[in-house]
């Protein structure tokens, strides 16, 4: 049984015969001798590309950059933070530029002012009619049309995800990738992941994707949308490796993370801590901002019932009352936050 | 009680029970004993103790959770738990007829050009068709944490299922309540759902439709979680990491009583000023209006910060790692 279980996870290289060891489900094999890719039937790939990655230190050094720019107040945090872990994977990416072109069709409202005259009773008694201005629904036809080219990318493993995976695909660039070569990247001791997710698999899921996105569009300006049709074309697909890492460190006991794009060793998107500290100041902001928003009250209140309004003092207290809210709303949000996420 | 077909040793299965996995030779197996055989796990990369130190580290910077957390807690129970999924690919394309909304627009506004009074809907006769690729992730057993459940797979590699690595840990290894054939009829029934969803988007009403539904390469995959629960003073509370990644699914943590008396003693008073200023600014008492528009938006915005921090200090906590 063992043997049997060994021929199944093994792959025999088209290019170098080299025995190849494989996951369960691999579809596309870059084998680990010479670095030539193919399917699991042994056909060739288009291109293989990787992007180049960065080593340890240097992504270090660029997630230093990140809590250097995001510490605020708090000047101890790139000294302590204390990284734990810091491993160098290859994700399994496709590519591909993806035209698409949606024909939708719906109706949206919109509020019309009319101008109506009404029966007024005034303090002497006496009815006399006044003009004022009331708003009515107003249905508007939409018949348009979407039609955008962009890079599509997806993670080719199935089911699976990790942190910050949608910032860090949007990083991924054609651009910056050269032909893979493991001897490039090999001195890193990368964890490098085969594709689960072959080609023809990714087109169909990238169509589902696309036309999800273009009615999601259509939609959402709408009040209702009655029809949406959209074709995709689907080019220039390429598969590439690109170097992703997760760093985990701890600052003051606890633990935190961030998602680091290999390729330039920078974070992606991260977790920042709060300090008392912090807390405590942007508390006294929260509670500023109570009693500048009070005093703003205080100026809007006269405006209200006085008979002639005071455009100047109206506009001092509405500026006092939503600078005094927002900071409020600013500062006890600070409060009760466990943690900071910030894009890099 | 079952017997391995494969290396005869007699094993323990509960009701449901119907894809076992032998605890001897680590063979899956249907009960009328033929092999199964893609079947996968995903490795442990965090053994206990590296999974109970991350677990304690990430909780201890939830809201209030107490400073000495991480010293003073003792781990009471710890079971690594391997969860069957089913994971299924389903090509579907659904060809559908049916009747969809439409309207016309009567008398434009003047003073709006393109805007109309009336609309007016009606139903048309629409077809077209949906092709989705569907990837359907199915837990193998019915008592599972909605957590857990929904917990993503981990970006690791795939490998043949070996019992030899969950003994390492003393896994449990749970046996799937459902058979491949089960499974797959499920994938294809939320394949089918899916795309009722799709088409009910374009069509109210579906007159007709024809599905071709293909369900294609499904497999068993077991991912280990590690079970934990501790105690922190008198009572105890729950967790799950995830053994491949040490992602914390889903943990109970305590909140200190310092943490609730400040969040509850804080949040009377802010709330009690904040009523105060509004009775004040409303002059309910009768005794004249005192700041009658400052006392407004003060006490407003201290009575809601109040009630928030009311709840903060007083609601029991469960925290999820985002991933």
């Amino acid at each position: 049984m063992g043997s049997e279980a060994e021929s199944a996870d093994m792959f025999k290289c088209p290019v170098c015969n080299g025995n190849v060891k494989t996951g369960p489900d691999d579809v596309v094999i870059t084998c680990t001798y010479c670095g030539g890719t193919s399917t699991i039937e042994g056909k060739a790939i288009g291109d293989h590309l990787m992007e180049t990655a960065v080593d340890a230190d240097e992504r270090i050094q660029g997630f230093h950059t990140f809590l250097d720019k995001n510490k605020g107040m708090n000047k101890s945090l790139v000294r302590n933070a204390q990284v734990v872990e810091n491993r160098l994977i290859y994700v399994p990416v496709w590519t591909a530029k993806v035209k698409a072109d949606s024909y939708y069709k719906g109706y949206k409202t919109v509020q019309v002012p009319v101008q109506k005259t009404r029966t007024v009773r005034d303090s002497d008694g006496k009815t006399r009619t006044e003009t004022y201005t009331d708003y009515e629904t107003g249905y508007v036809p939409v018949q348009s049309e979407l039609h955008t080219d962009t890079d599509e990318r997806l993670l080719a493993r199935k089911g699976a995800r990790f942190y910050g995976l949608e910032d860090y695909m949007n990083t991924v660039d054609l651009a910056k990738t050269v032909p893979y070569d493991f001897e490039k990247i090999k001195d890193l001791e990368p964890t490098i992941l085969n594709a689960e997710i072959g080609q023809e698999e990714y087109e169909k899921a990238i169509h589902g994707r696309v036309a999800d996105n273009h009615r999601a569009q259509a939609a959402s300006g709408l009040t209702e949308l009655f029809d949406c049709r959209t074709t995709t074309n689907v080019r220039g697909t390429t598969y590439l490796q690109a170097p992703f890492s997760l760093i985990r460190y701890k600052f003051q006991g606890d633990l935190y993370k961030a998602a680091i794009d290999g390729h330039s060793g920078k974070v992606v998107l991260g977790e920042i801590p709060i300090t008392k500290g912090q807390r405590v100041m942007w508390t006294l902001m929260g509670l500023i901002g109570i009693i500048l928003a009070g005093a703003g009250g205080e100026f809007l209140y006269p405006q209200f019932i006085a008979p002639e309004m005071d455009m100047t003092l109206f506009a001092i207290g509405l500026v006092l009352a939503i600078v005094g809210v927002v900071m409020t709303f600013l500062g006890f949000r600070v409060l009760i936050m466990t943690q900071r996420v910030k894009k890099g | 009680m079952a017997k391995c077909a494969f290396c005869d040793a007699n094993f323990d299965t509960g009701p449901g029970d119907v894809l076992l996995v032998c605890p001897f030779c680590g063979t899956a197996q249907t009960t009328d004993g033929t092999k199964f055989k893609d079947h996968y796990m995903i490795r442990v990369h965090f053994d206990q103790s590296e999974a109970q130190t991350t677990l304690l580290d990430w909780v201890s910077k939830q809201l209030g959770a107490p400073q000495d957390l991480p010293a003073t807690a003792k781990f009471v129970e710890y079971q690594q738990v391997w969860y069957p999924f089913w994971i299924s690919r389903v090509d579907a394309r659904t060809d559908y007829q049916g009747m969809g909304r439409d309207a016309t627009f009567h008398d434009e506004w003047p003073q709006r050009r393109g805007a109309y009074k009336h609309i007016n809907f009606f139903w048309k006769p629409e077809s077209g068709q949906f092709t989705r690729r569907h990837e359907i992730n199915i837990a193998g057993v019915k008592d599972i944490d909605a957590d857990v459940r929904n917990h993503p797979i981990p970006t690791r590699a795939k490998e043949y299922f070996s019992h030899a690595h969950a003994e390492e840990f003393d896994g449990k290894v749970l046996h799937s309540n459902m058979t491949e054939d089960e499974a797959k009829a499920a994938a294809r029934q939320i394949a089918i759902d899916r795309q009722t969803r799709l088409v009910l988007q374009e069509v109210s009403k579906i007159e007709s439709r024809t599905d071709d539904i293909k369900v294609g390469e499904t497999f068993l995959i077991h991912v280990p979680v590690w079970e934990l629960s501790y105690r922190y003073g008198n009572k105890k509370y729950k967790a799950s990491v995830s053994a491949p990644t040490g992602y914390v699914i889903e943990s109970q943590y305590p909140r200190s009583m310092s943490f609730r008396a400040g969040g509850i003693g804080v949040g009377l008073i802010m709330l009690l000023i904040g009523v105060a200023l509004i009775v004040l600014a409303l002059d309910l008492l009768g005794i004249g209006a005192i700041l009658p528009g400052g006392g407004l938006f003060s006490g407003a915005l201290l009575a809601i910060i109040g009630l928030v921090l009311l709840y903060k200090g007083a609601s029991r906590k469960e925290a999820k790692e985002s991933v």
